[in-house]
């Protein structure tokens, strides 16, 4: 295993010594450029991003990942060609965007050791941080056999003034540089016990989420990636829910506006969401076509491209105005306002959230039991949306819970989701297509309107071999251990 | 891991020659490679620069092990190339054999216990047809003889075939290529061409004799790392068909 080392800069490779030859085999300065996504998901993954000499070096779990063939302005997983690289930003960043974290210029040095035949038996990387001006990283490679030279070249180097390395060259760039990752999570921090009153508690929750909301406001109106709008949407959608789910907390007039003015907010950013989703579908959405009718999504894209660059110009515009601004300065005032205290703000919110877990559990359950086969999507539609606000319950306060109990019921629950929710998609883009469909034949384009024909058949399909999975799902999740699991939702000691 | 042998019942053909370039061809072509010198004379790890391996606890064996081949395994200069390196008490290695039950699978056994580490084995082998040599037979994917083309040579690559067909071993892993050509000669000439025409198995690239192959002695590292003449690419080319004739992965 290689053994990293950091040494004060100026440091130079001990020279040759009795029964060693030391010769520096590669010498070049370069500049590394750090790519990382604004939530720093890779720092925080343990994996780093870089582009040097013309080359992607990837590191992750200790490996290095090269690519040579992607120009250095890629922005995210799919700008890169296929292989390995691509596969690790896939999974490491999602769908997120890359920038430039940091710049930093380089001097690498590759050094081997030599035995009396003039065999390599080790080898001493050297990267010395020339701006800013920093320290020495020198990274020794054993070689296979030859453990007993490594172990006395690392006696050498302790006394030559290299010990163990307290942080990555990539660390020691960002702190020199200033440059500090801040850990994002779409899911804030929560503080409150049990026993707290639920006004406090609703309040942590609400200024949380709103934060979220607000963080990701630059990398919307940036139109970054297409995270920064999703995430926006979800915190703003479980404040609303949050609200609704905590009745009582606050009165109920101020309730009501709040969740109004939540909702326009939303409501202005659906189109460009729904266009979003479209257009990172596209390649499941080629897949479930016959190559020959593929070509025909091609005008539909495009069209679905330039009416996104409309809303995104529009959303951006919306997160300036006054209106947006004064709404969500003065939100986080109101809430603390005593003024809107309602009649439940001092109760304990422990209780408070198992009696609301509960009813909607009961709800759920009796929506379940009444499924028949002419059951009709409007009413499994109005069940997605119970099932949402006990996930929205859930996530805000199942941590009140003893774990055993409030995991297996949210798995479970997230497992229903995961179909209604495709059920839900299967049937939306399904009329979606069908509208653009229309307007093709209007307009003569027969591929298109031949290609959106396809999917709306191939969703179909799916959408009625789902139903099963999704009734299968429901009964799953309401059954009796679940049932019991629900009942015994008592609020953790404090 | 597959394995694979440079053979031949006479020395000084250019098995060793063999062994280190196609060896180190694969390694830079990112097979994870282990050359095995087998000869006690340690030609192979001479031309790496690697020492001969610690004694060979040859007499208390009561089987070939892994462990000592673990302890003795060495990463060479170059990607993906690690050596075993040979032992002067390889000498007695065919009389301890004869000791050993199974005597015919042991190296087979021996080698099975490191493949996880590596794709491929190339072994660089020993003269003769010995006990070891038929441990090497079963053991191999492909038993790769060089050949140079005059009768006598011709003599000996015929005993071979023999050999296997005697002792019911797969003739077809026997993969001949000519070695030390001098295609000026008429006499290597019509021989390669009776030779091509009995034995279609011989492989189309032929090493030609050339001193850039008797430097590499002097050199010490394989020819195809540091030249790009005639011979080289002979070896290049040769390792290329082997490959494909061989799947590997
Ligand atoms: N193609 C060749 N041309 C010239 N000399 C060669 C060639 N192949 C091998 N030799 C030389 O012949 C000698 C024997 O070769 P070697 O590969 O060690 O044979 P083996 O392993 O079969 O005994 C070595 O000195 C080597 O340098
Ligand atoms: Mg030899």
């Amino acid at each position: 295993m290689p053994v990293s080392l950091v040494a004060a800069g100026g440091w130079t490779v001990p020279s040759s010594s009795p029964g060693w030859n030391v010769r520096c085999v590669a010498s070049r300065k370069s500049t590394l450029s750090l790519r990382d996504t604004h939530t720093w998901a890779l720092f925080f993954g343990g994996s780093a991003l870089g582009f040097e000499n013309g080359e992607w070096i990837g590191e992750t779990a200790g490996s290095l990942i090269r690519d040579a063939a992607t120009p250095a302005a890629a922005r995210c997983a799919s700008d890169f060609g296929e292989g390995r690289m691509r596969a690790f930003l896939a999974e490491a960043i999602g769908v997120r965007a890359l920038r430039e974290t940091a710049r930093a210029g380089l001097q690498r040095e590759l050094h081997e050791i030599l035995d009396g035949s003039d065999k390599v038996v080790l080898r001493l990387e050297v990267t010395r941080l020339t701006a800013p001006e920093g320290p020495v990283y020198i990274t020794l490679h054993p070689l296979l056999g030859y453990g007993a030279d490594a172990a006395r070249m690392l006696q050498i180097l302790g006394t030559s003034g290299c010990g163990p390395a307290p942080e990555t060259l990539i660390g020691g760039v960002y702190r020199l540089l200033g440059v500090q990752p801040l850990a994002y999570s779409a899911k804030p921090p929560l503080t409150f016990a049990p026993g707290s009153e639920a006004a406090a508690a609703v309040v942590e929750i609400l200024q949380g989420l709103l934060e979220v909301a607000r963080w990701n406001e630059f990398g919307i109106a940036g139109d970054v990636d297409t995270e920064f709008l999703h995430d926006f949407r979800v915190a703003l959608r479980k404040m609303r829910s949050v609200l609704s789910l905590t009745k009582g907390v606050f009165s109920g007039d101020a309730t009501t506006r709040w969740k109004k003015q939540l909702g326009d907010v939303c409501r202005k950013t659906n189109a460009l969401r729904d266009l979003d989703v479209q257009i990172l579908g596209r390649e499941d959405l080629c897949a479930m076509l016959p190559e020959e009718l593929r070509p025909g999504l091609d005008r539909f894209f495009e069209e679905s491209g330039n009416a996104r660059a409309v809303q995104a110009r529009k959303v951006a515009a919306y997160l300036k105005s006054k209106s947006y601004t004064a709404l969500v300065e003065t939100l986080p005032g109101e809430w603390e306002n005593p003024v809107y205290r309602g009649p439940a703000a001092a109760h304990p919110v422990g209780l408070m959230a198992s009696a609301r877990l509960q009813k909607r559990f009961q709800r759920i359950r009796k929506l379940q039991k009444s499924i028949t086969p002419e059951t009709t999507d409007s009413a499994i539609h109005a069940l997605r949306i119970e099932c949402k606000k006990m996930r929205y319950l859930l996530d805000s306060f199942g941590r009140l819970f003893p774990a055993d109990c409030a995991l297996p019921i949210a798995k479970s629950l997230a497992r229903v989701q995961n179909r209604l929710g495709r059920y839900n998609d299967t049937s939306v883009q399904q009329d979606h297509f069908l509208e653009r469909a229309h307007g093709c034949l209007e307009t003569g384009d027969c591929r298109m309107a031949l290609a959106l024909g396809g999917l709306i058949g191939s969703l179909h399909h799916e959408h009625t071999a789902l139903r099963k999975k999704v009734v299968e799902a429901l009964a799953a999740f309401c059954n009796r251990e679940h049932r019991a699991l629900v009942k015994s939702l008592i609020p953790l000691d404090q | 891991m597959k394995i694979l042998s440079c053979y031949s019942i006479k020395g000084g053909v250019g098995k060793t020659a063999l062994a280190v370039n196609l060896a180190y061809q694969l390694g830079t072509r990112g097979f994870r490679t282990l050359l095995v010198d087998l000869d006690p004379q340690g030609a192979a790890g001479f031309y790496l620069r690697v020492a001969p391996a610690r004694d060979f606890p040859i007499e208390e064996l009561k089987s070939l092990t892994g462990t000592w081949v673990r302890a003795n395994l060495r990463e060479s200069d170059f990607p993906g190339l690690h050596i075993l390196p040979s032992s002067l008490a390889y000498r007695h290695l065919d009389n301890r054999l004869s000791g050993m039950k199974k005597s015919r699978k042991q190296l087979q056994w021996m080698l099975e216990e490191i493949e996880d580490g590596y794709d491929v084995a190339v072994l660089d082998c020993p003269p003769n047809i010995t006990l070891l040599s038929e441990n090497i037979f079963r053991a191999s994917r492909a038993v790769l003889v060089p050949v140079i083309p005059t009768p006598l040579s011709s003599r000996t690559f015929d005993q071979l075939c023999g050999f296997f067909g005697d002792e019911d071993l797969d003739t077809t892993k026997i993969q001949p290529f000519f070695s030390m050509v001098q295609s000026r000669k008429g006499l290597h000439r019509s021989e390669m061409e009776s030779l091509r025409s009995s034995h279609p198995s011989f492989y189309r690239a032929c090493i030609p004799f050339s001193v850039d192959v008797e430097a590499m002695g002097a050199r010490r590292a394989p020819l195809t790392s540091y030249s790009r003449g005639t011979a080289a690419r002979a070896f290049v080319e040769l390792s290329t068909e082997i490959i494909d004739r061989n799947p590997l992965r």
